[in-house]
């Protein structure tokens, strides 16, 4: 079938999506152009808004559709601990945990030469800024333990001493509901050297 | 532990194999080029799940075959039974262990540890660090799960550093944040690099006097030495053996900054364990230069074997010795000590051109097998 321009085009568009092929994006075209049009509005509406109407929060770089993000603005939060992430889903992930109060500073990415992506595309410098003006006590580095995560937390750190604060890192070991049986030898050495004094109540 | 059956499909020369094996010395005779290096290939590729030939495992397919098939039966010490199987097809290939899949040998599961000796590996002996550094990384990773681990990462952070280094050759000159940033990846290189040196060193420590031991005892002559030469120095090994993990740090850390300009030039780290060596010596004397070819031989197979007797006395798991074309260059006394070595494993298969190749004593109580046109059969 000889495909219309702006059928071909929307299908060109589609195919740059993450995980989506040549065939996929095909489906994904016959099934839009198949629609109500009030439904396909409202996706695309979907998909302008969300570009125009969330930004980064100015001060921790979460998205946000204001300003400053809920994060932020939320005042009973511990002001004096700060926890750096890599990329929002992160923040996401430590925050449905609910068990960290304190505030975030998010880098959008990690270090790594091979991507051509250096401490200057980073919110580092901002990190910085933030820490010479707010009250933070602690600093906890929330990177994942890979060569970038570590490389990056590494030059944070550096960055850091002058600062004079409490500097930390997650912890890493057998996950909750694990089996010690079926954890990798690197998590038990790791789980191992980062172990600490038994105690009932710690979770 | 032994092997007792391999059955094979469209394996390189192999259009079929289904042969049990005995325990004890198994002499597999041919004529050059019948698949006696194959068949060797065959078991030891079921067995670790790589091929010890080729890198490109499509290159095991018989001509024109869709998959490739080895399974090989092992029976443990104790009477336990295991079936690994290696499967090629779609140009995947799949490692699969009593029905299931596995990655690699860190992910756990080796009740056993096989030893083997192909012809072309010579050139560990007489080659290029390369290869001696490539037979270091695969043992110990084999060994131990944490060293494959920092190999990985240590590989990883030295590509950064690479791309780093170009970035800055573009540039074209050095400035104060591209500093701080090359700072950061010494970090992280050294970091990695350190600890590779570190448990190879400690190997090396453990492994050299069992490959003199297992040198003479095949009726080699003169004291064999192995030395870990390091592209970070003597004084650097030293730090390590001395307990100076902090001081080898900096010491490496110091190397990379003044290899710094070197290095923005060729694009490339020039320090650091993918750099070094481990030096073979007979004598004081570098076998790659001096060694004739029946002394390297000797040499790797010393080497080969007491990785053997290493793995056993470490882990208390015995080995499954393979042996292709190991006697050709080697004199009737020397076969006679190799016999005598291998006669002390559960099962060694030993692969040679004509039966009269082995020792007069040992005739009697070796299994024979022919290989001739890809086609296996036992004789005695």
């Amino acid at each position: 079938m000889e495909l219309t321009p702006a059928l071909a085009r929307l299908m060109q568009e589609l195919e740059k999506l993450p995980g989506v092929g040549p065939k996929t994006a095909q489906r994904l075209a016959f099934y839009i152009l198949s629609r109500p049009k009030e439904e396909i509005l409202s996706l695309a509406r979907a998909i302008i808004d969300v570009k125009e109407r969330i930004t980064t929060c100015r001060r921790c770089f979460n998205f946000s559709e204001e300003e400053l993000c809920t994060i932020c603005k939320d005042m009973s939060r511990e002001q004096s601990t700060l926890c750096v992430v890599a990329d929002p889903l992160d923040l996401m992930a430590v925050e449905s945990s609910g068990a960290y109060k304190g505030l975030y500073h998010v880098l959008h990415g990690v270090i790594s030469p091979l991507d051509g992506i250096g401490p200057e595309d980073l919110r580092i410098r901002e990190l910085i800024e933030r820490l010479k003006c707010e009250p933070i006590r602690e600093v906890i580095l929330a990177l994942n333990p890979t060569v970038e995560g570590d490389a990056t937390a590494h030059y944070i750190a550096e960055l850091l001493k002058p600062f004079n604060l409490k500097l930390t890192q997650l912890a890493m070991g057998i996950p909750a509901g694990g089996d010690l049986n079926y954890a990798d030898r690197m998590t038990i050495a790791r789980a191992l050297i980062g172990r600490r004094e038994f105690s009932e109540t710690a979770e | 532990m032994h092997i007792c059956r391999i059955m094979a499909r469209n394996f390189r020369i192999y259009s079929v194999i289904d042969i049990a094996l005995p325990t004890g010395i198994i002499a597999v005779v041919g004529d050059n080029a019948q698949g006696k290096t194959t068949f060797v290939e065959a078991i030891a590729f079921a067995l670790t799940g790589e091929s010890p030939r080729t890198h490109d495992d499509r290159e095991v397919l018989q001509k024109g075959a869709k998959y490739a098939v080895v399974k090989v039966l092992v029976r443990l010490e104790k009477g336990e039974e295991h079936w690994l199987e290696i499967a090629i097809a779609d140009g995947r290939k799949r490692w699969i262990i009593d029905g299931k899949a596995r990655r690699k040998w860190e992910e756990g599961w080796a009740p056993f540890h096989v030893v083997y000796f192909m012809p072309h590996e010579i050139q560990i002996v007489s080659g290029e660090p390369r290869g001696r550094r490539e037979l270091l990384d695969k043992t110990l990773s084999h060994w131990n799960h944490s060293y494959h681990f920092n190999l990985l990462n240590y590989r990883r952070a030295i590509s950064h550093r690479n791309a780093l280094l170009e970035r800055i050759n573009q540039e074209g000159n050095l400035t104060k944040e591209s500093r701080a940033e090359i700072d950061n990846w010494n970090m992280q290189v050294a970091k990695y690099g350190a600890r590779l040196i570190g448990m190879r060193l400690e190997f090396i420590q453990r492994w050299h006097p069992l490959v003199w031991e297992f040198f003479s005892e095949l009726g080699g002559v003169g004291r064999v030495e192995l030395r870990y030469v390091s592209s970070l120095g003597e004084d650097a090994l030293k730090l390590y053996s001395s307990g100076k993990i902090e001081a080898l740090l900096e010491r490496y850390i110091e190397l990379l900054e003044e290899a710094l300009l070197r290095d923005i030039e060729t694009t490339a780290t020039s320090v650091g364990p993918h750099r070094d060596d481990l030096q073979i010596l007979i004598d004081n004397m570098d076998v790659r230069d001096y060694g004739s070819s029946g002394q390297q031989k000797l040499t790797l197979l010393a080497m080969k074997l007491s990785l053997g007797k290493l793995h056993e006395l470490e882990r208390k798991m015995s080995s499954i010795i393979l042996l292709d074309d190991a006697l050709s260059q080697l004199d009737n006394k020397r076969r006679r000590k190799l016999f005598e070595v291998i006669q002390r494993y559960e099962q060694c298969i030993i692969t040679m051109t004509s039966f009269e190749d082995i020792p007069q004593p040992f005739r009697d109580i070796c299994a024979l097998f022919q290989i001739e046109r890809g086609k296996v059969t036992r004789i005695k």
